[in-house]
């Protein structure tokens, strides 16, 4: 029976130059890098380049890993400013997923939404809704509410991933939710 | 019930670690107490519920339909980084996704197990260490193998006594011969008593006295009852 060998000591060995060894990081964290990358940024070739782009980054950054923060903190951490430099570079060149011609009529909670009710069910432009609601949240609010609703951390470990503390992230989530509930309510109330 | 707005409860962290069940009981006792007095909070938080829902099937909407990159196969990455998934981790991913009365049962029996094994081994402590008994080797030989073999020692145990009681022993009288053809014919045991006595005294010369008493004991000298079968002897020989 093989007993697990924890990230750091994996990244250990890569440091002293074992080819294999952090290609078994990206296979422990690439889903749960690329759950957190798809909330964050909503569209699924997005999240696979950010990624992709994370472990990249890890990757050359491998050094400068001291072990002072667990792996998976400091993977979450690069992973969530991956997501960040891609929406403002996507901001820039007008190609975030917001600017999508149904999104930009969803966008604003306001103006109805093009989905049709003969056309999509009810059930599939609520996810929709919810999606573009998460997606218009402030990056801090947003990544707290994918790392909860997606990844499934507890609050300490989502304290611990971004470096931030307990009462805090508890605080966002809170503000995160009073946010979509009045997003998702203005939806509702324009869909009726 | 009285109105409160939520905000001016100061419980928003209590509300989102009871929303996410992360409260310890007693934390949670006390929410619930409030939840009871503060309607502001309870429509707060089925309000976060159902916000919840929301995007929890937004999340499983989204990657259940995406198709996870090719390489990303394993369902969580300690099992990915193990490669195949050891016994242990396979039971423990088992016992994870099992319903509560599975586990409840699993317990049950796990317990009942122990207590059968821990009565099993008090039982085996109480009794006095097992003596081997060896059964008993069955007979290699049939009777009949037997009653040769014990003949045939007889016999050569005879022979034996026979040629050291031939050496050293006087003859006794002409019908030595006879006698010790009698002497045969007797028993093993009174043979061996005779013989063993007569070997004896072969060691050194019978006195009169004995030999007479030998005679009489092979009856060579007649006995009173035996006279008439000495006459009767004579007559027919007559």
């Amino acid at each position: 029976m093989g007993t697990a060998t924890s990230d750091e000591q994996i990244v250990e060995r890569a440091l002293t130059g074992d080819a294999e060894a952090f290609g078994e990081i990206v296979q422990r964290w690439e889903r749960r890098i690329f759950v957190l990358s798809f909330g964050m940024l909503g569209r699924e070739e997005d999240a696979r380049d950010a990624t992709q782009e994370t472990f990249l980054a890890a990757f050359r950054n491998l050094r400068a890993f001291r072990g002072e923060a667990k792996v998976s903190s400091w993977l979450h951490r690069i992973a969530v400013n991956q997501c960040i430099t891609r929406q403002r570079r996507a901001k820039v060149r007008s190609e975030s997923a917001l600017e999508t011609e149904e999104e930009k009529n969803a966008s604003s909670f306001a103006a109805p939404i093009r989905y049709s009710p003969a056309r999509v069910v009810e059930g599939r432009e609520t996810t929709a809704a919810v999606r573009l609601a998460v997606n218009s949240l402030p990056v801090e609010l947003r990544q707290v509410v994918v790392m909860k609703e997606f990844e499934e951390l507890t609050f300490k470990e989502i304290a611990d991933a971004l470096d931030l503390p307990l009462s805090t992230v508890k605080s966002r989530l809170y503000t995160a939710l009073k946010q979509l509930q009045m997003r998702l309510q203005k939806f509702s109330q324009h869909s009726a | 019930m009285k109105e409160v707005n939520a905000p001016n409860c100061g419980l928003e962290n209590d509300l989102i670690g009871f929303l996410y069940g992360e409260l310890n009981e007693i934390e949670g006792l006390a929410f619930q107490r409030h939840l009871h007095e503060c309607s502001a909070c309870s429509k707060e938080l089925a309000g976060f519920g159902d916000v919840r829902e929301s995007v929890v099937a937004w999340r499983n909407e989204s990657l259940g339909s995406i198709g996870l990159p090719a390489q990303i196969t394993a369902s969580s990455p300690t099992r990915a980084a193990q490669g195949r998934p050891s016994g242990m981790a396979a039971l423990r991913e088992f016992f994870s996704l099992s319903p509560l009365w599975m586990k409840g049962a699993v317990a049950c029996a796990a317990i009942l197990f122990f207590l059968f094994a821990g009565l099993a081994l008090a039982r085996l402590r109480d009794y006095p260490p097992a003596v081997v008994v060896r059964a008993p080797v069955a007979p290699t030989q049939s009777p009949q193998e037997l009653k040769a073999l014990v003949d045939q020692r007889v016999q050569e145990e005879l022979k034996r006594i026979q040629n050291s009681q031939e050496q050293p022993s006087p003859p006794l009288n002409a019908n030595n011969s006879s006698q010790q053809q009698r002497v045969k014919q007797i028993g093993y045991r009174s043979n061996e008593v005779v013989l063993s006595a007569s070997s004896q005294k072969a060691r050194r010369p019978l006195s009169r006295t004995e030999r007479e008493q030998l005679a009489a004991d092979l009856r060579l000298v007649a006995a009173k009852g035996d006279s008439d079968l000495d006459l009767l002897e004579d007559t027919i020989n007559q």
